[in-house]
Order: C-alpha cells, then structure tokens, then sequence
C-alpha cells in the first residue's frame, strides 16, 4: 500500500504539469479525427470569449479547460478523484489496525469543492435507508453577496461529533455517549425518545424517527422502505405501525461505523462528485485529513460554543 | 352549583372524556404518526401540557407546605383538597409527557438507568419523588396522623422538594445552549415563580368555588389569599418585563429577535391578551377587590390557573421556531423538518383527555374521599 501511495505521488504532479503546459495554441497545432474536433470547439469557446466580452483571466481559463478535455487521463490532480479516495482508504485500513483509543476520526468538508450537488445526502439516506423525517446529513445552500456579485455556499452538515458534545450529558438513560476514537452514538434499544438531545444539539443534528414511511396513505410500502440496515453494525429492521427501535429513537450520523469497520469509507465521501469531503484518523500526522487541517481556510460552525466539532470546513 | 350549570359541565366532560379516549386511542394504536411536531421542534403541546400540569401541582403542594412550615391555622382546612388536586396535577402531567416519548414503555428508565448529569434525570427523579411524598402526606392527613409537630416538619421537607423540582423544571430549558431564547439564568427563577403563581391562583380557584364552608365563614382569609395571588401576578410580570427589556434594550442581538417575534409575530395575541390581559391584568382588578368577594377571587384564580397554560405555550414553543442555521429549513424538504408548527388533533386530544380526566378524579374524589374536615379541629390543628 505504501507503494501505492508513492507512485501515485510521482503520478500527481506530472499530471498536473502536463495540463498546466497545455495552451490553446499547442492544442491548435495538433492533427488528427479528434484534434480536428477540438481545434472546432476551441474555435468556438475563443469566439465565445469575444463575443461575450470575457476578460483575461476568464478567457485563459476557458481555454485550458478546454485543452484539457483532449486527454482525460491528463486532468488536474484535484479532479481524479479516485486518487484521494484510494489514499484515505488505505490510511481508513491503517488506522483500524490500531486500538480504538488511538483513532481519532475527523471530518473536512472544502466548501470551495462542494457543488451543491446533494449526492452525500442522497447517499446517506440509502445506506442507512433513512424514513422521512430523519435527515444526517443535509446541504445547507446560501446565497452570498448583493446583485450583480452574488454567489452561493453550500455547507453540508452532518453531526460534528463534538469533543465536547452537549448532546450527551443531557440523556437521562446514557443512550448516547462519545465513543474513544470521537464519534458520538446512539443506542437505540435504550433511548427512550425523549429528543432531549435534539433540543441540546447546536447544530440541528439529530432528528428523531416517528414511524414515518415514504408509502403511507398510498396502496403499498414498497420493499425497500422496510429492507434493514445495518447502522452500529446491527441489523435494524423498520416496520409500519411498530415501534420497534429505531422508530421512537433520536438518530444521527454515526461516521458510518458499520462501514468503516469493513474498511469502508464513509458513504458520503466516497459519493462526493466534489471531492469535497474527506475523512480520516487525525492521530495519524501522515493522513491527508491532517494534512489538510494545517491550511489557513481551517474554521468550525459555531466554535464560540465550545462543542468543539470533529467536523471541519475549509472556507 | 345550580343542577343546570352541573348538568351543562356533565355534557362538556363527556364530549371532552369522547375526544380523549379517541385521542388516546390514536396514539397508542399509530404511535407518533398523527403528531406535528418533529425533527426541528421536537418539543410540542405535550410538553407544554407537561410543564403547565406539573407547574399547577408543584405550586398548590407548595401552598400546602408553606402553610404547614409556618402553622398558618387559618388555611388548614384547605391542605387536604389542595394536595388532593396537586397529586392529580402532578400525575395527569406525567402521563402527558410519557404519551410524547418516542418509546413510552420506556418512560421508568430514567429511575434504574439513570445519568445524572441530565437534569431530565433529575427532573424524572424528582417527580416520582414528589408525587409519592404528595400522596404520603395526603394519606397520613386523611388518616390523621399528621400531628401538629409532624407537619411542620412535612412542610418543611416538602418545601424543599418543591422549590427543587420547580427549579429543575425551568432549569431543563435554560440549561441548552442551543436555544437562546430559553438559555437564560432568569429561567429557573421564572419558574418557580410561575409554579408558585399557577399552583396558589388554583387553591384560590378551589377555595371559592370548592370550599364555601371555610371561605364564607371567614372572608379575611380570602382576601389574603387574593393578595398573595396578585403579590405572585406582579412579581412574575416583573421578572418577565425584566426578560424582555433588556434585551429589546439596545434591540440588538439574538433574543431580541426571539422576543420580538413573542410580542409583535404572527402569534402576538398570546402573550398580549393571553399571557397579559386573561393571566394578569383582569385577574388582578378582581383580587383588587376588598373585601373579596368568593365569585371575584375564584374567577380571578381560574383566569390566573387557565392563562398561565399560555405562559408555558409561550415558553416551550418560540424557543424552537428559529432555525439554528440560516436556510436550514430549505436544506432538506420534508414536513417534519420545518420550523412551524401547530398541535395536530390528536395532540390536543390527548392532552384533554387527560386534563379531563383530572377534573373528574377530583370531583369524584371529592365525594368518596373525606376531603373537607371539621374546621375547628383542622384550624387547632388537633384531630
Ligand atoms: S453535532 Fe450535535 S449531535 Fe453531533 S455531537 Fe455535536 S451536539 Fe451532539
Ligand atoms: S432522545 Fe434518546 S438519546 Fe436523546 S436524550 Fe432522549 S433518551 Fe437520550
């Protein structure tokens, strides 16, 4: 795995080299079926660049975009993203070996990444096989700026699995508590439903789960509403008019624990079409996740509240 | 009581008592289907009927308490009814709030599981507590063994209890950091003077309309106790008015927002004609009236016990109407992930039911339990 880690390393910056040489004029120069068609549509975006009045930088950037769509193999580093995966799996692989203790699991969202494009909470919701009512992890979208300089944040928010959570002292049965490697859980054969914890959390993170199913008042509940799943590496099985748990309980993300225990990433991260999400061991000062904390977009929600979130933004 | 006016209540029970079965009925056969409240306002009408019913039991125990800590003779007579409706008070509350968990089988955890870093849990605690010692002290009464020393120290005791449960009831809320409408140290404070309010207008209300004998024999100890009553009314408008002031003060800031949506939002008319004019304002130009007379105070003490549901209405929902996050209510559709709400029926229903059900337990009661006793043994204090 090491070795993996290292050529894809020498791998990284020739292909970023590469795209970065490229310019609308070698594109130019090149023959051939497919350069043809390129020289065509670089042809066109170079008409578009005029006639729409881009400036400079903008223009330039069309442009190698553009040269780049000639070879995808010669992408930039920041859009294979099969390379970030394949690292933060091998360090997933690398700290479960380790004691639980020892693994302190974070999260980093780069909101300059994030497309909005909700993928993360779709998938979310199909492994944990979520009712409605019960969101982990939905994608805040704000629009920043006045017309005609506006833009949009997206901020996807799953439970920050705080070091300080004060959803935890607030459960009257010891339901939820921090677990060593930091994510904080639920059990769900003991809470008893009181959304006492909803109301502690800062963040809005926890719902709670009424029993609600998508097909209620129509002919059927399709199959896949009742299909288990496996969150906590149980199986919980949901069934209309029953409370068994987890109808009745608080729920939350739980970092995906069933997965990671399968050396599975998160299924949010692995779903991001951004890349705009990692995850990973902070313990281990050679894991990307650590790599990425030291950056200077570093910032928390609402960090004057002390909670102290394992979840981190890079604005 | 004319046997018209019996009668016209008779019916009303029976409609209530119908619509509470069904209620109750819908809950236990559907769960938490039919209720509005959900992932962004978890706590609904159940638990403001909780803190309403529980406030109107702590405060009448705590008449009681106080009366017997410090021998106030005059107002023995009233002690075995007051306790008799504060248990029920404090049982018909926390059959309310086990309807609003998710797993209401589970509701006797928190006594052998519990984690008493909650307040929760101690509110849970105390409760049980509370309700036993209520219940104990009402039996020793009936079964005259309360001596005059022992009641001293059973005031004493129950004084103590009751100021804490109250306490721990206002401090559930104020303690979450997340809601800065209910995150506030005035809330323990506000209420154990809202319980106080509540539980003393109802032993009024019950004093004039329940206990003629006492009260029409012995008006002074009416217009005290309506003078107690409106002492509370202007000490809880005060520490509301010093809530809401400083923060509309320099009208910055996020409780002013939160505070202003009380006063001047959609819901406006709660705190003005329900909290202020029904709950203070009326009320406190019929207990004005000296000598009292037994129609004014009881009225006053039912419009102060009734009103105050609205206070607890005021307190439990606006803390969870705003978004934690701007545009949180947009991130994800789904009606149980909004930001409004109003009880659905079977809310309402279910809380009837069991307020109803408290009604005719205690003028049931009032007939099967000796709950007046001789007046000059209760005064002497001797039985
Ligand atoms: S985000 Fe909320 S639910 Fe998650 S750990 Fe923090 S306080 Fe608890
Ligand atoms: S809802 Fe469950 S986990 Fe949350 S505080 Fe209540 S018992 Fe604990």
């Amino acid at each position: 795995m090491e070795k993996d880690r290292g050529s894809r390393d020498t791998e990284g910056p020739e292909v970023e080299r590469a795209g970065k040489d490229r310019t609308c004029e070698s594109v130019r120069h090149q023959t051939g079926r497919r350069e043809l068609l390129q020289t065509i549509f670089m042809g066109a975006a170079a008409v578009a660049c005029a006639t729409f009045g881009l400036d400079g930088e903008a223009r330039a950037s069309t442009c190698s975009a553009e040269a780049n769509l000639a070879g995808p193999l010669l992408a930039p580093k920041g859009l294979v993203e099969g390379n970030q995966l394949d690292r933060m799996r091998h360090e997933l692989l690398l700290a479960m070996k380790k004691p639980v203790s020892k693994r302190k699991w974070v999260m980093v969202i780069d909101q300059q990444k994030c497309i909005g494009c909700r993928a993360c909470n779709i998938s979310c919701n199909t492994e944990n096989n979520l009712p409605p009512g019960v969101v982990y992890r939905p994608v805040l979208s704000q629009e920043v700026g006045k017309y005609p300089n506006v833009g949009r944040v997206f901020t996807p928010k799953p439970c920050m699995h705080c070091d300080n959570p004060p959803c935890v002292p607030v459960c009257p049965v010891k339901a939820t508590w921090k677990r060593e490697d930091g994510v904080v859980v639920i059990d769900y054969n003991i809470c008893i439903g009181c959304r006492n914890c909803l109301e502690a959390c800062p963040y809005s993170a926890r719902t709670a789960d009424f029993g609600d199913f998508y097909g209620m008042g129509t002919p059927e509940i399709m199959p896949y509403e009742t299909r288990p799943n496996y969150e906590y590496s149980k199986e919980w099985k949901r069934k209309p008019n029953s409370d068994d748990s987890p109808v009745g309980n608080a729920r939350k993300c739980h970092f995906c624990l069933h997965r990671l225990r399968e050396g599975m990433l998160p299924a949010c991260v692995t779903t991001c079409l951004g890349g705009a999400t990692y995850f990973g061991d902070f313990n281990d000062k050679n894991s990307l996740v650590h790599e990425l904390l030291g950056s200077s977009r570093v910032r928390q929600l609402k960090p004057e509240l002390g909670t102290k979130p394992s979840v981190f933004y890079l604005a | 009581m004319k046997k018209s006016t019996k009668r016209i209540g008779l019916v009303i029970w029976l409609i209530a008592m119908a619509w509470g079965v069904f209620g109750v009925s819908q809950r236990l056969l559907h769960g938490e289907l039919q209720v509005n409240y959900g992932g962004y306002i978890p706590w609904g009408l159940w638990v403001v009927g909780k803190a309403y019913l529980i406030g109107l039991g702590i405060g009448s125990s705590l008449f009681v308490w106080i009366v017997y800590a410090f021998d106030l003779k005059k107002y023995f007579p009233l002690a075995r009814q007051t306790l008799f409706a504060s248990a029920i008070a404090l049982l018909m509350g926390t059959m309310v709030i086990a309807f609003d968990l998710g797993h209401m089988w589970r509701a006797l955890e928190p006594l052998y599981r519990p984690h008493f870093t909650s307040l929760l849990a101690w509110a849970t605690w105390l409760n049980v507590l509370y309700l036993l010692y209520v219940v104990l002290v009402f039996c020793l009464d009936i079964a005259s063994k309360t001596g005059f020393g022992t009641r001293r120290a059973f005031g004493w005791i129950g004084i103590f209890l009751g100021i804490a449960f109250s306490g721990c009831g206002g401090a559930e809320f104020a303690a979450l950091i997340a809601h800065p409408y209910w995150n506030s140290t005035l809330g323990p404070i506000l209420s154990i003077a809202g319980d106080f309010l509540s539980g003393f207008a109802m032993v009024l209300l019950l004093a004039a309309f329940f206990q003629e004998d006492l009260l029409g024999s012995d008006s002074q100890s009416l217009s005290q106790l309506s003078r107690v009553v409106l002492g509370l009314i202007v000490l809880v408008v005060v520490l509301e008015w010093s809530e809401y002031s400083i923060s509309a003060w320099y009208g910055v800031g996020q409780e002013t927002t939160l505070h202003n949506d009380v006063l001047f939002g959609s819901s406006w008319y709660l705190f003005w004609i329900g909290q202020l004019l029904i709950g203070a304002i009326i009320p406190a130009i019929l207990l004005l009236r000296q000598p009292a007379s037994r129609t004014a105070a009881g009225i006053g003490g039912l419009l102060v016990a009734v009103a105050y549901f609205v206070a607890r209405y005021n307190l439990v929902l606006p803390g969870q109407t705003t978004p934690t996050f701007a545009g949180l209510q947009n991130a994800y559709t789904d009606s149980r992930l909004t930001f409004a709400y109003s009880p659905s029926s079977v809310e309402w229903a279910v809380l009837v039911f069991w307020v109803a059900l408290g009604i005719g337990l205690f003028i049931g009661g009032r007939r099967l339990a000796p709950l007046s006793e001789d007046l000059h043994l209760a005064r002497t204090g001797g039985r």
